[in-house]
């Protein structure tokens, strides 16, 4: 087997030059992945702006550009998003925007999250519904009336469960789209 | 000696000492394993989870997506011009992230696999469909990541059987292990950390919340209620092993048991949470980074060691 020792001088260097190279570029990249760890923006230590979007996007492809707060600092409160179809006047379905695969219905409800940022900005609300009220007006041909209505989950604190407080549904937005209207 | 050389050959003998391929063959096949098994729950409703005919419909996803990530593939363009709907485009690239995780767990032709892989579950778990993704997603992609890189098909693998790699790579394998260790240092510690600055953490109510969301509900866990200290004492427990993660892992004399405290933590989250892909990919990172031995004489048989006082004396069992 081939060794260090072994080697010629040159190649020694070649050796010796590789090795440094991938300790300053491993450097760097645990470099990056501590910044996000601590959430560290890059454009806070680097200051040109080429630099700072090449190593975004190297952050974004290696996985060094997460942090990991996952329910950290707490667990936020949830949001349900349920639909009621209805044709001529009639119910004709109803439901809740999830899955009965523990899998999927932990995407959907990620998905379905996106409502709380959107409440910010009354557009990008709007346009979800819309997609939403999208999907399910192809999903029932024959329904003119989509209404969704979305709840966040108020669960009390153990203190206040002890002292006979319950947790509720509450009613956060609705909206209507009528297919017949455009609306 | 003088100190500073000893310094230096105990550093280099930590990052360069031989060690075997073993933990990454574990790596590749388990994460692989998980992520298969994933896809084929994910698989009756990926459409509507990740295609422009979903439940994000057009170019709403576009135009949520593109200012919150460093670069977003318009799937819906990239069709237009390959001149293919969009929704095929998904279904194709769901097709090739299964068809790599297969290739990835035989270990046939591994590393094209793992490229295929990382670069197919990065467009549709981290970009396409960025809204709906979440821890599992994360770590998946971070393994994919490395599994690129390093010595994952040098043992129990297609590739090694047909003669196609060595079974050798000493100190690519130690490098490697070093990196795993690392990542997985600043992960635990990280999280630990940003939990500990939030109350819920300090007064053990994240537990009482996490149980009791309809999210995440699976059994009736309201009796918490009324035992808070009991609460706060699985909240510190998982602090103490996520911040401590760095050094009671790297730290010869607790490894074993704070390894094992971390598996059972992702089990405790597994059931009574049903976050089972999430808890599989967490364990399945911690095992082969700190689990399975990594000397490269040792025999590759006995997956999991126990330190020799753990074992049951064999002086008692031949007599």
């Amino acid at each position: 087997m081939t060794t260090f020792d072994s080697l010629s001088s040159p190649r020694k260097w070649v050796v010796r030059l590789g090795g440094g190279l991938f300790a300053f570029l491993l450097a760097g990249h645990f470099t990056l992945a501590c910044l996000s760890a601590a959430n560290i923006p890059i454009s806070k230590v680097i200051k040109n702006a080429t630099a700072t979007k090449l190593l975004l996007v190297y952050q974004y492809l290696s996985g060094t550009g997460n942090n990991f707060g996952f329910f950290a600092p707490g667990v936020i409160s949830m949001l349900k998003v349920s639909y009621e179809i209805q044709s001529q006047g009639k119910k004709i379905g109803e439901g809740v925007i999830t899955s009965e695969n523990d899998e999927v219905s932990l995407r959907m409800h990620n998905l379905t999250q996106q409502f709380w940022t959107a409440s910010k900005k009354p557009e990008v609300r709007r346009s979800f519904a819309a997609s939403i009220a999208g999907k399910l007006f192809s999903q029932y041909p024959r329904a003119e009336k989509v209404k969704l209505t979305i709840h966040s989950y108020a669960l009390p604190s153990m203190a206040q469960y002890r002292e006979g407080q319950r947790p509720s549904w509450e009613k956060n937005y609705e909206t209507t789209f009528d297919k017949k209207s455009g609306t | 000696m003088k100190r500073g050389v000893k310094t230096k050959q105990r550093v280099v003998e930590l990052v360069t000492a031989p060690a075997s391929p073993l933990p990454f063959a574990v790596l590749r096949i388990a994460l692989s394993a998980v992520l298969l098994v994933q896809a084929l729950f994910i698989v009756q409703d990926f459409l509507q989870l990740y295609s422009p005919q979903g439940y994000l419909q057009g170019t709403l996803r576009r135009y949520m997506l593109a200012p919150t990530l460093p670069f977003y593939v318009d799937w819906e363009l990239l069709g237009k011009l390959l001149r293919i709907s969009a929704e095929s485009l998904v279904r194709a690239t769901f097709l090739t992230y299964i068809a790599s995780l297969v290739f990835l767990l035989m270990g046939f032709h591994a590393r094209a696999a793992s490229v295929l892989a990382w670069l197919s579950h990065f467009l549709l778990k981290l970009n396409l469909g960025y809204n709906s993704s979440y821890g599992v997603d994360t770590f998946s992609h971070i393994a994919l990541f490395y599994l690129m890189f390093f010595p994952m098909n040098r043992k129990w693998s297609l590739d090694k059987a047909l003669g196609r790699v060595s079974g050798y790579a000493p100190v690519w394998s130690r490098i490697s292990l070093r990196i795993l260790q690392l990542h997985l240092f600043i992960i635990y510690f990280s999280t630990g950390m940003e939990k500990f600055a939030g109350w819920q953490w300090k007064t053990g109510e994240v537990m009482w919340r996490a149980w009791n969301l309809p999210q995440f509900r699976v059994f009736d866990m309201t009796w918490l209620a009324w035992y808070p200290l009991l609460a706060k004492g699985l909240a510190w427990s998982t602090l103490f092993l996520e911040i401590g993660y760095p050094l009671l892992l790297g730290f010869k004399p607790t490894r074993r048991f704070a390894a094992l405290g971390i598996v059972g933590l992702h089990v405790g989250i597994a059931f009574t949470m049903h976050l089972w892909s999430f808890s599989a990919v967490m364990i399945t990172l911690t095992a082969s980074a700190f689990l399975v031995p990594e000397d490269p004489l040792r025999n590759s048989a006995k997956l999991i060691s126990f330190p020799a006082w753990f074992k049951y004396p064999s002086s008692k069992l031949s007599g």
